[in-house]
């Protein structure tokens, strides 16, 4: 091992003069160090000579064409590089967008955090006439089609509560029996209604 | 006369001459692909790694001073890509869990553009042989003995110096010689 050492330190050409021409000197009244040397050599020269392999597809023919498309497109980036942040943003924009809209609360869910607070609101504030004219807003009933008897009657049957709709029973209801977002609308109308 | 070359090619290019950076690229883009290659054990890394360095050049054409040969500099950008495309893998693997099967996977890949047999087997022992080596054991093994460079040329790509090449040298060829006593 020591002797391979000696024969790759002289390779590699870490020794001095002085130790190269003893080295050289040792090889040449040495047989058994010129074997090593030559096998030594063998194994580099067989390593190396696996460098020459040949490659089998037209790469390097593809080569320049695919850089020179990217040299290019990086150049039309670095000309406006504004539109380099174009994607981004509208990218954003539209997250943020379709975030907003999706997961805002819905009516329902806004009259149940605040159902007690917007019905005694809207109680102590609406006639029933107030009542009456926001829910017909949103859920019109075809004008002249029906009495007044049967449009109270058409409105418990939509709620699900029998008998007339007034002051006493309107508590009772919930925000989503009216599916109207109420909350601004009632305040409206009801401060119209003063 | 081949640096005199080289560095009017340079001038045409920096004149406004696309053609001249075309004939740049196909004098070096084989040696570039194949020192890409062997420092990085791979087809893929060496293709990006060598589309990246062609890019480097058209850029940086500009500033290349005709003090050192094109050659020089063009394997000063190769050797700092590749060892930087290296790392970058590293990195990755940090926190993307591979198994020895990833690493078989890649050396067996179709992606290739050596598609003999033959001459793919004798890549996949050279490959192996080179994986075993520290990168800087590995750079200056294959500048040596694949380039034919001498100790002050490497210096000139690595910006290390000619006693610390030696030293890595010797520890490269120790290192490939045992190896192939193992396999004997």
């Amino acid at each position: 091992m020591k002797k391979n050492d000696e024969i790759l330190k002289y390779l590699s050409g870490m020794m001095n003069d002085t130790e190269k021409s003893d080295f050289e000197n040792k090889m040449s009244a040495s047989a058994d160090l010129q074997n090593d040397f030559a096998k030594l050599n063998n194994k580099l020269a067989e390593i190396c000579s696996l460098k020459d392999i040949k490659e089998d597809s037209p790469y390097f023919q593809n080569l320049l064409p695919r850089v020179r498309q990217k040299i290019e497109k990086r150049a039309i980036r670095k000309l406006y590089p504004q539109f380099a942040y174009l994607l981004p943003t509208a990218a954003a924009v539209f997250l943020i967008l379709f975030n907003t809209v999706k997961y805002a609360p819905s009516h329902a869910s806004v009259n149940n955090i605040n159902n007690t607070q917007t019905s005694a609101e809207v109680n102590a504030s609406a006639s029933d006439t107030d009542l009456s004219e926001v829910y017909n807003e949103y859920n019109p009933i075809p004008e002249n089609t029906l009495t007044e008897e049967q449009g109270v009657d058409h409105l418990s049957f939509k709620v699900g509560v029998s008998g007339l709709i007034n002051r006493e029973n309107i508590q009772e209801l919930i925000d989503t029996h009216f599916n109207i977002p109420y909350l601004e609308e009632f305040m409206l109308a009801s401060n119209q209604g003063k | 006369m081949t640096e005199l070359q080289d560095h009017e090619l340079v001038k045409e290019f920096i004149a406004g001459n696309e053609y001249a950076f075309n004939k740049i690229v196909q004098k070096y883009q084989n040696k570039i692909y194949w020192h890409a290659r062997r420092l990085l054990g791979n087809h893929m890394d060496a293709d990006e790694v060598t589309q990246e360095v062609l890019i480097v050049l058209y850029k940086k054409l500009n500033t290349f001073n005709f003090q050192s040969s094109l050659f020089t500099w063009i394997f000063k950008i190769v050797s700092t890509r590749s060892l930087n495309h290296l790392r970058k893998g590293k990195v990755k693997k940090l926190f993307l869990y591979k198994d020895d099967e990833d690493e078989e996977e890649r050396f067996v890949s179709n992606e290739d553009i050596v598609r003999n047999i033959e001459n793919k087997e004798r890549l996949e022992k050279l490959d192996r042989v080179l994986s075993k080596l520290a990168i800087k054991q590995k750079e200056v093994f294959i500048l040596r003995n694949f380039e034919s460079l001498s100790y002050e040329e490497i210096a000139k790509i690595t910006g290390r110096s000619v006693g610390g090449l030696k030293a890595n040298y010797f520890h490269a060829i120790k290192k490939v010689t045992e190896m192939m006593n193992e396999k004997e």
